[in-house]
């Protein structure tokens, strides 16, 4: 195996096992897992959905220090089986919020901290994830989301962790 | 049929598929300023590398990203192809080779897609880094080697001062 190449076998067979676990496990047509980790600690949470805003799960909440390293890592699977999702958006952000469990989204125009987005077709089974760093210096209540947009259906699916700066 | 005209055979089906068929660009942009991919390369290449773009930012200057992967090919659709990309530090701008992705990877990111005529994904993200150094922004399909016999890539250098 080319040098380079381990560790990016080892994110595709993530990116496999992952899938074909959560697939399995529920009926649901994204499945998205989320993680935020931190230096000391790390936050997961799984796929809800909108309506009603802000879904129905408790959301998870992870407690770190302003400064600190901290990594957005997702995996969405479409668990649609009826054929192709065209042009569909997947998005992640983390942005400031007013409260713990805050239902009403912020304006993200300008807002986030971090954000990013891709517009593929989405075939059944088919996946898409990143991992990236990013870092928070001011203290206060922040959400990091990752959620579809257009997928042509009467809800979109979604996955958030509340961060707690201090 | 001979081994030799057989291995020219199948090596004349796989040159079937044009170098330009399927298009990766990746563009860096930093308020007006902007750097953006002029080609897309294959893996192996029949030629040298010509060298790549080099985009110059700030410690801590927001940067965004976005690359496209589009199919141009007319009859050829290409199904299940793994797009990987990735921004991570390199020893030396401009190196040939990838850096190993097991440390100072900032963003790495994939997915799964079948690629039909005229189809693409669209990617675009922030990012801001501030160690100096320099790194490498590389988009990459994986998986299509064998049945085409290359893989394409485009990418960039970030020179962070």
């Amino acid at each position: 195996m080319q040098p380079g190449s381990r560790q990016l076998a080892y994110l595709i067979m993530a990116l496999l096992v992952i899938a074909a676990s959560a697939v399995s496990a529920r009926a649901e047509h994204a499945l998205i897992d989320l993680q935020v980790i931190a230096p000391d600690d790390r936050a997961e949470a799984t796929s809800d959905q909108e309506p009603p805003i802000g879904g129905v799960n408790p959301r998870p909440k992870l407690a770190v220090r302003a400064g600190d390293p901290l990594i957005l890592h997702f995996i969405l699977t479409n668990a649609y089986p009826h054929g192709l999702l065209k042009d569909v958006t997947v998005r992640y952000f983390v942005v400031r919020t007013d409260k713990i469990g805050e239902k009403q989204l912020p304006d993200l125009e300008g807002h986030t901290v971090t954000q990013g987005h891709v517009v593929l077709n989405l075939k059944p089974k088919c996946r898409v994830g990143a991992r990236l760093q990013f870092r928070i210096d001011k203290p206060g209540i922040y959400l990091v989301r990752v959620d579809t947009l257009n997928t042509h259906s009467d809800h979109e699916h979604f996955s958030a962790i509340d961060l707690e700066v201090k | 049929m001979s081994m030799a005209l057989a291995a020219g055979w199948a090596l004349a089906g796989l040159s079937l598929l044009h170098a330009d068929d399927l298009q990766i660009t990746v563009a860096v942009t930093a308020g007006e300023r902007k750097a953006e991919t002029r080609q897309t390369r294959q893996s192996p290449a029949p030629d040298p590398p010509a060298p790549r773009e080099v985009f110059h930012a700030e410690s801590g200057e927001p940067l965004s990203v976005r690359w496209q992967v589009t199919n141009h090919a007319q009859n050829t659709k290409f199904n299940d192809v793994l797009v990987h990309f990735f921004v991570a530090r390199e020893e030396k701008t401009g190196q040939h080779a990838v850096p190993k992705l097991t440390k100072n990877v900032l963003y790495e990111g994939a997915l799964t897609m079948d690629f039909a005529p005229k189809n693409s994904a669209q990617w675009q993200f922030d990012l801001n880094i501030t160690a100096p150094g320099s790194y490498l922004l590389r988009v990459e399909t994986i998986g299509l080697s064998q049945a085409y016999g290359h893989e394409y890539h485009a990418a960039l250098d970030l020179v962070i001062k």
